[in-house]
Parts: C-alpha cells; structure tokens; sequence
C-alpha cells in the first residue's frame, strides 16, 4: 500500500485505485498526507551554485600552461654540480700556475736542492698527486744540429733520459734565457716562453728528422 | 542550439558553447552532488572539476547518453574520488569517519524554515544513495526513466529505491515532530 502511495505521489500507478483507497482508509490517507508534506519541503529546497563557477572553469579550462620541465632543470644541476665538483679543484691548481708566488702562498717551506718546486698541491683538500709547478716545454731541432744542441745542452743541464732522437735535460731555471738565446741565434728557435719562476725544469729536446 | 551541436562545438574547444553548457547544468549538478555530500564547499568544487574534465573529455563523449547523463556521472565519480581521497586521508590521520554534514544553512536555502531545517537534519541520517534518489525526484523533479538513465538502474530499482529512501527519512522527520508542526501550521 505504501509503495503504491510513495508511486501515486509521483503521478505513476493506478490512480482511481490509490483515490479509492484514500478515501476508505485513513491510515493511507495519513500517510500519503505525510509524503506529500515530505515532498512539497523537498521540492522548494533547491539550491543554486555559485554565480562564478562560469569564470571559474572558464578561467581554469583556458588559463595559458607554462610547463616547467622540472626534470631537465634536476638533470642539469646535477651536471652543474659534478663539473663544479671536478673541475673546479683543477682549476684552483691551474691558477696556482699562472700567477707568481705571493705572500700569503700556502707553501711555507721552501724546496730543496734536489726537488722540484711545489712538488705537492697546496694543501687545500687535495693531495696524493705529486704536481708541478714549473711544467717542462720542448723544443724540436732539426737532425744536423743535433750535435751542437746535445753539446750546449751538456754545458749547462743534467741528462735525465731519452732515447736515439729525444732527450730530457734538468736545467737550472737561471741559465735557461742563455741556452734559449743560443738557441734562438744559431737555429732559429723562436717564440719560446721563458718561465718567469726560479728552479729547476725539464726541457726535451726532440730531433727532428731530415 | 541543439545538443549535437553544443557537443560539435565543445569538441572545437568553442568558449561560448561552453559557457552555454556550464549556464545550463550548473545548478542541475550543484544540487545533484549538494544533497548527496551535504557540504556546499566541496560540492562546488565537485561541479567545476565535472565541467573541467567533461570539455577535456568531449571528445570521448560518443552520444550514447544525453549529454546532462554524461555530466551526472562524470560528477558522482568526482564526488566518489574525493570522498575515498578524503576518506583515506582521515584513515592516515586516525580518524575512520569522514567529515560531517554541514549545518542547515539559512543562507543557503534562503529563508528561516524550521521544516527545510528537520528535512535538512533528517537527511544526514539516510544513506547516500537514498539520498541520491530522494534529490533526483523529489528536489529535482525528474521523473523515473531520467533517472533510471542517470542511474544506469532499472525503472523498477528506482522506485523500490526510492520509496525505501522516502520511508526511511519520513521516519527520521518523525522523530524530529516534522509532522506535528505542518498540521498545527495548518
């Protein structure tokens, strides 16, 4: 009987039958007076959304997307980071090369006799690799001069090795401007840099052939 | 503007259409989901991530349903998302319950009616899908093959659904003496 009612108030089922029932039963009268009661609130209970919810999913559907790519940005300052961790420490040694000692050089001893300058880094995290200060250069002569440059050499520098056409000479950074001028005047060996520091340094001399 | 063509210009990313469409079944989606959650907050959000992923998604509507159908559903899956999304936050946080009802709202149902306010009260006490079926007939009107094609159910289910839903909340007005105040009204 209730579902019948719960139907009739919906404009569905057999209506003579319901109104017949109606009338003759109270209980079914009460009842569908309820629902219909029920209905009447429910049906004025409508609600509206918000006024801005165009604009809002408007704004939000054609909003302009900057996408950040994130992952090429962390791929890169991963990179950043490895390179400043590898390449920085080289180029801190690097400029130790170029610029004369100063006053505040880290090296508080100074070298031996027998040792090359600044055999070891500056003691600023990093050690283990034995580095020179003063690089060695070469010089290239051509094979008919290889006497006269071998007997200049042995004048003035230490024969370290070398084999039939290279030898590797230690000279005293102090004679080398004379050897070079020699050099530079008898075989027109030029552009030579000449380090600017005091010491020992090595100086290959590498006989061309003819 | 017909349907077939509100979707053809949706599907071209038409901006007039698509206001047209939010004008139209804005209100239809806010009560459909406000009366089922019972939070104004969370059911406006719900509407707009509805009408965002439907002109998203238009291209995958393939006009087997009526295009308010499509949006009902798209809406009830949102809900239902944010509802487990919630949920499952307030699980992480110890708490098994979701969060509550609202409070009637005068503002919201525009006037001081104590009897939309017993209704409001009895309608925290029914379940979600009764209280889907009571909105759908009662709140919106619509009869029961809209429904039955909203729901995807049976004309049949709908109305055993339904009368189980209004018992159920004319049970819990009675407690709260809804009747008692219509007749001394009257």
């Amino acid at each position: 009987m209730k579902e019948k009612i719960s139907k009739y108030i919906d404009g569905e089922g057999n209506k003579e039958e319901i109104k017949k029932l109606l009338e003759k039963d109270k209980e079914a009268r009460e009842y569908y007076e309820q629902l219909s009661a029920m209905k009447a609130v429910l049906s004025d209970m409508k609600v509206n959304a918000l006024p801005s919810t165009e604009k809002n999913v408007l704004d939000k559907v054609h909003r302009k997307r900057f996408r950040v790519p994130y992952r090429a940005i962390s791929f890169a300052a991963i990179l950043l980071v490895l390179f400043l961790f590898l390449k920085v420490p080289a180029l801190k040694y690097n400029h130790y090369f170029e610029f004369p000692e100063t006053e505040n050089d880290m090296r508080t001893t100074a070298p031996g006799e027998d040792e090359l300058p600044y055999e070891t880094g500056p003691d600023k995290g990093f050690s283990g690799e034995s580095i020179l200060s003063y690089p060695g250069f070469e010089i290239m002569v051509e094979e008919n001069k290889k006497a006269d440059v071998v007997a200049l050499l042995a004048q003035y520098g230490k024969l370290e090795g070398g084999g039939e056409n290279i030898f590797t000479y230690t000279l005293n950074s102090e004679v080398l401007p004379v050897i070079l001028e020699k050099l530079e005047k008898l075989y027109k060996i030029s552009n030579i840099n000449i380090p600017e520091k005091e010491g020992a340094i090595t100086l290959t001399i590498t006989i061309a052939s003819p | 503007m017909d349907e077939e063509e509100i979707v053809e210009r949706l599907k071209k990313n038409d901006v007039y259409a698509q206001e047209y469409v939010i004008r139209k079944y804005k209100n239809f989606l806010f009560n459909s989901v406000f009366h089922v959650v019972q939070r104004s907050e969370v059911a406006q959000d719900v509407v707009e991530d509805t009408f965002i992923k439907c002109f998203k998604k238009i291209n995958q509507f393939d006009g087997r349903s009526s295009l308010s159908t499509w949006l009902y559903r798209i809406g009830m899956n949102t809900l239902k998302n944010v509802l487990e999304s919630e949920g499952a936050r307030s699980r992480l946080r110890g708490r098994l319950k979701w969060k509550k009802a609202e409070n009637y709202s005068e503002e919201q149902f525009k006037g001081n009616d104590n009897k939309k306010k017993i209704i409001w009260e009895g309608m925290k006490h029914i379940t979600a899908i009764e209280r889907e079926a009571i909105t759908l007939v009662d709140i919106q009107g619509l009869n029961y093959e809209e429904v039955s094609e909203l729901l995807a159910v049976p004309v049949g289910t709908v109305k055993s659904r339904l009368f189980r839903a209004r018992e159920h909340l004319r049970k819990e007005i009675l407690k709260r003496n809804f009747f008692e105040r219509e007749l001394s009204k009257e």
